[in-house]
């Protein structure tokens, strides 16, 4: 890596070149004392010295702390960014929540379980990779493997561990196509998203397909269909001002129908871009001295538009998918607007103005989206047992709770 | 592309250290992040032995073998330590480089600012500044990438190799 090539010296060349041109050559000091580094100038070949900062005393380093249960639980809970992979986990149970097929507690719990593993190995091989670059950026500078808390032999031992383990879990627990799904995701994100981010913008993509896989997997762990067959069509849930009095009471087992799964991941794809958009023009700097690719750093107006669009998806995806696709009564376009005009407008003042502070306001918006979205999407469920007070839909305005959810189902 | 590389990081700190260590003991120090570089230093107290200061460029390690025959690495330790440094180096001295370049850069452009910027106008130059050094920085960043994508993973690759051969000789099935 030690490449070492004269350099060019115009003979016009002012004083200034000269005198660091010949200090390169004169001063044999400067090699065996260590006082300094050059850099190469960017657009030239002009050597910069630079003096060298404080050579660091002995007292300065720290030994690394031994391993013990406790320590290596934490490294392990940093390692799979705990606080993200409960999240994959919650949607993924909120998959198995809405679909209106039954489950029994052992295949809740083991889905989770597997869904853990499987996150926790994408997590740690997406941070084997990116030791220095976190360590530019100070958002991830406390990473366990930046800050040498574990070495890299054995995070690749964690990773590849949870990776074998989780997707064992569901494939014995719950069924292949989980399995696959879980190992796919893997794959996507540890390999295909970690790689782009170096290369190419169309990183963010793949980035959102990996956080919408989980809503797939909820929905197949319960024993869904995603892709339309002959046995599992797809069928329309038309608002009831568009049915006659005939098609009622709606035949519930039609909801079994790929058009759910595809209308749920639809709406957790499309949250991914304000939500990671807004973040990513906000830490644009730490991304460009990074080196990362990303479209906020490139393009900021078009970062800025991509997330307006994503966000005009959602609310059609809530005002018209969700509902159509047997998820959720109508009643969902209605009392999901709100929540969606309140980001569409953020998404759209971002657009127009496009500053720091309007990037974290999308950001922030994003947080709460999704949890009021979601619960929702569970109280307006197709086919819970409320008694039926308006002719718009078997929904009353009374609480509920998933547990409610879950008891109804597991009988 | 001349790129002189600082010196290796632990080798400028040996001086402090007692060259006859009468027990070999495998401690890994860490000291605080670089403020330039933001990697931290480390040093490996298995590392191979520095030569000497006087011939601290010679070009081969005079330090390979220790003066007790039974502390001798195997060849697979001393190759996964030597290509650990080396990584480590690599990391140093392209970081370094490249933060030196941008702060100056970026400070360039902030001061390049009328007095009557907006702090919106100064985001804006921002961003512009941060566009056209991605875009300057490309081939360079694609070789680190490469660089670091390679070695990082023969490290792990050699350091399992090191740690397969410890397992064998422990249970007695090496050779």
């Amino acid at each position: 890596m030690h490449v070492y090539t004269s350099p060019y010296i115009h003979p016009l060349s002012h004083a200034r070149t000269n005198a660091t041109f010949s200090s390169f050559f004169f001063h044999n000091g400067q090699w065996t004392s260590y006082k300094s580094t050059i850099t190469r100038g960017p657009h030239s070949l002009h050597l910069t010295v630079h003096p060298a900062p404080q050579s660091l005393p002995r007292s300065a380093y720290k030994p690394v702390d031994a391993l013990s249960t406790s320590r290596l639980l934490k490294v392990y809970s940093e390692l799979s960014k705990a606080r993200l992979s409960i999240l994959n986990v919650l949607a993924v149970m909120s998959g198995m929540a809405l679909s209106p097929l039954p489950t029994t507690v052992p295949i809740l719990l083991s889905t989770a379980v597997g869904t853990a593993f499987c996150c926790a190995s994408a997590n740690t091989l997406n941070q084997l990779q990116e030791v220095p670059f976190d360590a530019q950026m100070a958002r991830t500078r406390n990473r366990p493997l930046v800050r040498r808390a574990i070495t890299p032999f054995h995070a690749t031992g964690f990773a590849i561990a949870t990776g074998i383990a989780g997707p064992v879990v569901l494939w014995t627990m719950t069924n292949p196509a989980t399995a696959i799904l879980g190992a796919s995701n893997i794959l996507l994100y540890a390999g295909a998203y970690t790689w782009m981010k170096r290369k190419s913008i169309w990183n963010t993509w793949v980035g959102a397909v990996v956080g919408a896989v989980p809503a797939l997997m909820g929905w197949t762990a319960s024993g869904g269909h995603l892709l339309p067959s002959p046995s599992y069509p797809v069928h329309f849930f038309l608002p009831p001002f568009l049915t006659t009095p005939t098609d009622f009471p709606l035949d519930l087992s039609m909801i079994d129908n790929p058009l759910a799964p595809f209308a749920f991941f639809m709406l957790m794809f499309s949250w991914q871009f304000p939500h990671f958009n807004g973040l990513s023009h906000a830490v644009r700097g730490s991304y460009a001295q990074a080196g990362y690719r990303m479209l906020s750093v490139l393009d900021p107006n078009k970062n800025a538009l991509v997330s307006l669009r994503h966000a005009v998806l959602l609310t059609s995806t809530c005002s018209i998918l969700i509902p159509l696709s047997g998820l959720t009564t109508w009643w969902f376009a209605l009392t999901s607007l709100p929540a969606n005009l309140i980001c569409l407008e953020a998404a759209w003042r971002f657009w127009k103005e496009g500053g720091d502070k309007q990037a974290m306001k999308v950001f922030r918006h994003s947080l709460w989206y999704l949890p009021v979205i979601l619960g929702l999407m569970m109280f307006h469920k197709q086919g819970i047992a409320w008694p039926v007070q308006s002719s718009l839909g078997s929904d009353s305005p009374d609480g509920s709770s998933k547990e409610e959810n879950q008891k109804e189902k597991e009988v | 592309m001349l790129l002189l590389p600082r010196p290796p990081g632990g080798l400028s700190r040996f001086s402090h250290r007692l060259l006859h260590v009468s027990k070999p003991c495998s401690k890994v120090l860490v000291g605080p992040p670089d403020p330039i570089s933001h990697l931290r230093p480390v040093i490996y107290d298995d590392v191979p032995k520095p030569s000497p200061p006087s011939l601290r460029h010679h070009p081969y390690s005079l330090s390979e073998f220790d003066p007790e025959p039974e502390r001798n690495q195997s060849p697979y330790e001393l190759h996964w330590k030597l290509q650990r440094q080396q990584l480590d180096d690599l990391n140093q001295n392209f970081w370094l480089d490249s933060n030196c370049r941008f702060e100056a850069a970026k400070q360039a452009v902030i001061e390049g600012l009328p007095s009557t910027a907006s702090p919106l106008d100064k985001e804006r130059a921002l961003s512009e500044f941060y566009k056209q050094w991605l875009m300057q920085e490309r081939s360079r960043l694609d070789q680190y990438t490469d660089s670091w994508r390679n070695r990082n993973v023969a490290c792990i690759l050699l350091s399992a190799r090191v740690h397969w051969q410890k397992l064998l000789r422990l249970t007695g099935l090496s050779k």
